[in-house]
């Protein structure tokens, strides 16, 4: 059997798990981009979560800043990138695409900003 | 245009050019801790049956790069980072062969970084040249080590690709392991 390299988990195994913030960054165009004359038109970045455990689950997206007020805040752009293939109860695969717009939900539904937020502060500050 | 072949198969001049090139994006850009002689980046994979692909613009210059090295052989996920495999067992086949040094980086075009080159039209062809030449060796999947970024460029390109682990912290810097389908790119 080839291996897959993929680890197997039905979506209530993924949210009964936690994960746990690795690294964030900011892309390198918006950290080096600030000299004479450059204008700052959208800040974005990544973040990398995994899960604790033998085979470690990897999780990474990238995001874009906004401002609303006097606040920031961070929004989720394009598809998590992972090791992972949802499988349904059945334990079958849900396939690639199925497996993405799940993980979208996913890391839509969790608070990730505030530990992202809080690394690039310190990272950048 | 993009050139394939074994170091043998490029000429001494070009592939003093590919060693140069490296050395300008890996070590002089990325700041990445690599070995250098005489203006030139090669390590111990760069052998005569390594794979190389090369771009070059209009007046000759190198302006991308890749590497192919089948797994059967020593290469660097195999040889230096096993640990991004995440506990699965280390690729050791001839119809697996690894993408490592790969860089879309334009140093005559206005704007470019080391990030942007994972969405230029020259990273998508390289790509898909390499993508191909290693299928012609008898590849049926590839295996990178790479900047995090390099999924901007694979998604980008449409190929079917998905990550073997964690990514690992090298000087600040998330680098990972990820398997890439050949078979999307071959039929396409």
């Amino acid at each position: 059997m080839v291996d897959t390299g993929y680890i197997y988990l039905t979506v209530d195994e993924l949210c009964a798990g936690a994960l746990v913030h690795l690294i964030s960054g900011v892309d390198q165009e918006c950290v080096f981009t600030g000299g004479a004359g450059a204008t700052a038109t959208a800040i974005t970045g990544y973040t990398e979560w995994v899960s604790q455990g033998e085979r470690i689950l990897t999780l990474g997206w990238d995001w874009q800043m906004h401002a609303i007020g006097d606040a920031v805040c961070l929004q989720r752009i394009g598809p998590p990138s992972s090791n992972l293939m949802l499988q349904s109860s059945a334990r079958r695969d849900l396939g690639h695409a199925r497996t993405i717009a799940l993980l979208n939900d996913y890391v839509d539904g969790f608070d990730w900003q505030h530990a992202t937020l809080g690394h690039i502060s310190v990272r950048y500050g | 245009m993009v050139i394939a072949g074994s170091s043998k198969a490029l000429t001494h001049d070009m592939y003093r050019k590919v060693g140069q090139y490296r050395q300008k994006v890996f070590i002089e850009t990325l700041g990445w801790d690599l070995l250098t002689m005489d203006g030139m980046e090669f390590d111990q994979f760069d052998r005569p049956d390594t794979l190389y692909m090369v771009s070059q613009d209009d007046a000759g210059a190198v302006n991308g790069c890749a590497r192919l090295l089948p797994t059967h052989q020593p290469y660097l996920l195999g040889d230096v980072f096993p640990q991004l495999m995440n506990g699965q067992p280390i690729p050791r086949s001839p119809d697996i062969w690894e993408l490592s040094r790969f860089a879309a980086v334009d140093f005559n075009a206005r704007g470019g970084s080391a990030l942007a080159q994972f969405s230029s039209g020259i990273a998508v062809q390289l790509l898909r040249k390499a993508i191909a030449c290693a299928a012609e060796h008898g590849a049926k999947r590839l295996i990178t080590v790479s900047p995090i970024g390099i999924e901007r460029l694979l998604r980008h390109t449409g190929v079917h690709a998905h990550r073997a682990g964690p990514p690992m912290i090298v000087d600040g810097h998330p680098i990972f392991a990820c398997w890439i389908e050949v078979d999307d790119v071959v039929q396409g």
